[in-house]
């Protein structure tokens, strides 16, 4: 990233628009957290007075990546991965989300690049799935259908 | 009158268990049935006192360790009697004493130091590690068959070490017996010897093996272990039991492991389209006998309730979208990168949910680094096979630990190299008892692109390291052969074809080689050497120590037990002035050391972060504090027999001294933390 966390004395904003037409005005540090908007101002495709088209984004789904890129420039003291881990959960606790709203992150993370969410989510997931004692308990927790035939069991 | 009497050194064993009044009576019953001893087994070279024809019960036994099968590691060198792991053997001879001795079994580190040196390594695929992992491991056995009651640890020196309890029962299965949990850690135990005994899981299943796992990250400086109890009730008719036991896990393995989701009774249903009917209409229906119906029924609910509260979640929250996404909607690369962070036990698992995820848990880039020593217990040639198939692009891999009852094949493990070894660069074989010369050969030929091979604890007789079959080896920037005896001859050969060795572990490498010989090597051919352990090489001289003045890209040296001669000369001056970047220095027992040596230090120690002088006897405070003076980064400095420094009146400075230097001053005698 090109801006310390401190340059955002003066917000420059960077206006966003996602697929219902929601514009949503970001400052310019907080977008560098985002690769495809970064990359995008980077090549010049559009000049930061331009609305940057987001197709695959819905608002909701924008605004929590919005607070997420906040929450960790605002932490950008603690780097260990152990506190974006409870970062996220906050995150989630706070919209009321489930995995449904995770899954939705994880793709907008994955579209937007923002790696440090897409490392977060990922993470989440991963502990999930630990958790789970048997691959019965993995399908109940996310709902998955068993299409393996009994008798083609894996060792 | 009890029969514990004789017990005197356990004064922690009251009669508060049931269990010991129950025997209590049926021994008397025996005795007077004809006299037997209570307790037997694990005394020096006592035999067994067993009748011909045991009763029926079992009766109650406590035992000391008979023999020692292997060790991680240990302070002491094999033929000495000092802080070796011989010493563990029979019955607590320091216990209820607290303090440092030599009479007792000693790991060769403490504390977190080794982490934080320059030799420090990272874990191969980390996230296979339990919370709290284990450093070291002693296995041990006993006289006698029991089912195990207690298993009592006799620590006599910064107890608190010991994580988990093994034992390997008659079916040749490990079991753990207890286990640590975060908070066991988190407490740190008093500084006063402690009979250890845990709370151990109530099992049937019958050992004379058990296999301790140790800890020390918290450690203040080392524990020592006086000796191990295992008490139980012993098994007549051994063989009768062992054909049940047998029969019994044969049963236990052929019985079906969940193969298909619960069999829903129909009649419940409530959502004729529902996707739960729908699943069942795909299914065969398969009614297990066995299974217990409330388990179905509590299952069945388990999945109707979450569907149902998905459906209710999506209706009530007007922002939310309801396209109802699900895991499997998630690109590829995200599943994928999900699974990285998997443990392997938690990657078989999900591989079981459905295809797809069978298809993602075991493609290859999951699977570029291995490890199998958290599984030690569990690994075999069978899982060796399965993985050989995923691990295309295996580029670490470490089997430490493994093997260790014969579970792995040396034909397997070839098999496994020939086939996914070409592409190696991190190779751990630490402990591996499996290991023969044909496979030290296959490394050899296979594993061409190594740039770390870790032997630790390989010793046999003869040293599998015996004739060129690493010759081919020219990458190495890592070569560990801690506890692990070779021919001097092969050793040179290797120095002399890895120009980018880097680190160099040859502690107790044994006698017969000629470190002289093999430093000299190391000042022609391994220049760029970083760190090098040499720990116990008692026939290394002053003339090596000469060469080792050439490394100067030297950061860490240990010369614990070296130097055996009244003087270093100017050595350890010229090895101060030539290598600058030193940060851990280690001079244990080094009695060549003088007063002068140590104005070096201080003088010329910039970069010290360890500093290791025990027993230098002359050592004096004006010394000590020149060196806290003189290297301003020194964390660690071990004075342990240091006797002018540490008796007496001095011990208040080095109090003071340690808080205001910000160092741990380690010694026997007391503990001066730095904070």
């Amino acid at each position: 990233m090109s801006l310390t966390p401190d340059d955002c004395e003066e917000p420059k904003f960077v206006q966003l628009k996602t697929c219902e037409g929601f514009i949503h005005d970001v400052e310019t540090c907080l977008v560098e957290q985002m690769g495809t908007v970064r990359d995008m101002l980077l090549l010049e495709c559009s000049d930061s007075t331009d609305v940057i088209p987001l197709a695959k984004i819905e608002w909701w789904i924008m605004k929590m990546v919005i607070h997420w890129c906040r929450l960790v420039q605002d932490n950008s003291a603690q780097k260990e991965a152990r506190d974006r881990s409870s970062m996220f959960i906050e995150l989630l606790e706070e919209a009321k989300g489930d995995d449904e709203v995770v899954f939705q992150l994880l793709l907008a993370a994955n579209y937007l690049n923002v790696e440090s969410l897409l490392d977060a989510g990922t993470q989440y997931l991963a502990d999930a799935i630990t958790t789970c004692g048997s691959a019965e308990e993995i399908r109940n927790r996310f709902n998955l259908q068993n299409d393996i035939p009994s008798d083609e069991y894996e060792p | 009158m009890s029969l514990r009497a004789y017990n005197i050194d356990d004064p922690s064993n009251d009669a508060d268990q049931p269990d010991a009044l129950v025997d209590f009576t049926a021994m008397l019953r025996q005795q007077r049935n004809g006299g037997r001893q209570r307790e037997y087994g694990g005394w020096f070279g006592c035999g067994s006192k067993m009748q011909p024809e045991p009763p029926d019960q079992g009766y109650y036994i406590e035992q000391y360790v008979l023999g020692v099968l292997d060790f991680s590691s240990q302070y002491g060198i094999d033929y000495s009697i000092s802080y070796t792991a011989a010493n563990i053997i029979g019955r607590p001879t320091k216990y209820p004493s607290y303090g440092d001795y030599p009479e007792t079994y000693t790991m060769r580190t403490y504390g977190d130091w080794w982490l934080k040196a320059p030799s420090a390594t990272r874990e191969i695929q980390a996230q296979n590690m339990p919370k709290v992992d284990t450093h070291d491991y002693i296995v041990v056995y006993f006289e006698e068959f029991v089912v195990p009651t207690e298993v009592a640890i006799f620590e006599t020196f910064n107890p608190g070490a010991v994580v988990r309890i093994w034992a390997y029962g008659m079916t040749k299965n490990w079991t753990c017996l207890w286990e640590a949990t975060d908070n066991d850690v988190k407490l740190g135990p008093g500084r006063e010897s402690r009979r250890f005994a845990p709370p151990i899981k109530k099992t049937t299943i019958i050992t004379k093996t058990l296999r301790i796992d140790f800890n020390h990250s918290r450690l203040f400086y080392y524990t020592e272990i006086d000796a191990i109890m295992l008490c139980g009730r012993t098994v007549s008719r051994i063989h009768n039991l062992l054909g049940r036991q047998r029969l019994q896990h044969r049963q236990v393995a052929s019985a079906p492991s969940t193969p298909t989701p619960p069999s829903l009774p129909s009649s419940s249903e409530e959502s004729g389209d529902g996707p739960i009917s729908c699943k069942l209409r795909t299914l065969k229906f398969q009614p297990n006998c066995g299974q217990d119906g409330a388990t179905k029924l509590h299952e069945f609910i388990n999945n109707d309730l979450s569907q149902f509260l998905l459906e209710n979640q999506v209706e009530e929250t007007a922002e939310a979208p309801v396209s109802r996404l699900c895991l499997t909607d998630l690109p590829f690369e995200i599943l994928l990168r999900i699974l990285s962070y998997l443990d392997l036990k938690s990657l078989f698992r999900v591989g079981q949910v459905s295809r797809t995820f069978y298809d993602i848990s075991t493609h290859p880039l999951l699977y570029g680094e291995l490890s199998l020593k958290p599984y030690w217990h569990l690994a075999s040639s069978e899982l060796l096979c399965t993985l050989a198939s995923r691990a295309t692009m295996l580029r670490k891999l470490d089997l430490s630990w493994c093997g260790g009852m014969g579970n792995i094949s040396p034909t397997e493990f070839k098999k496994f190299l020939t086939q996914r070894g070409d592409n190696l660069t991190h190779l751990r074989l630490n402990s591996c008892k499996f290991l023969n010369a044909s496979c030290i050969e296959t490394v050899g030929i296979v594993c061409d692109n190594l740039t770390e091979l870790s032997l630790r604890n390989c010793a046999t007789d003869p040293p599998l390291l015996n004739f060129s079959c690493l010759a081919n080896l020219k990458n190495l920037e890592r070569l560990d052969l801690f506890q692990t005896a070779f021919e001097t001859e092969l050793l040179l050969s290797m120095l002399e074809s890895n120009r980018k060795l880097k680190h160099l572990n040859l502690a107790f490498c044994g006698v017969s080689v000629n470190m002289d010989e093999v430093v000299e090597h190391l000042a022609t051919y391994n220049t760029q050497l970083i760190t090098l352990d040499l720990w116990k090489s008692h026939f290394l001289t002053t003339r090596g120590l000469q060469f080792i003045t050439k490394l100067h890209q030297l950061e860490e040296l240990d010369l614990g037990w070296c130097l055996r001669e009244s003087s270093l000369g100017d050595g350890l001056f010229k090895l101060l002035t030539n290598c600058p970047k030193l940060k851990k220095l280690f001079l244990s027992a080094v009695r060549g050391t003088t007063e002068r040596d140590l104005m070096h230090i201080a003088a010329l120690g910039k970069n010290l972060e360890q500093l290791d002088i025990m027993g230098m006897i002359s050592l004096t405070h004006e010394r000590v504090y020149d060196i806290l003076v003189g290297c301003p980064k020194l964390q660690l400095l071990d004075l342990s027999f240091c006797d002018n420094v540490v008796d007496g009146e001095g011990f208040d400075d080095l109090a003071e001294w340690a808080r205001r230097f910000n160092v741990d001053i380690k010694s026997s005698r007391f503990h001066l933390a730095r904070h």
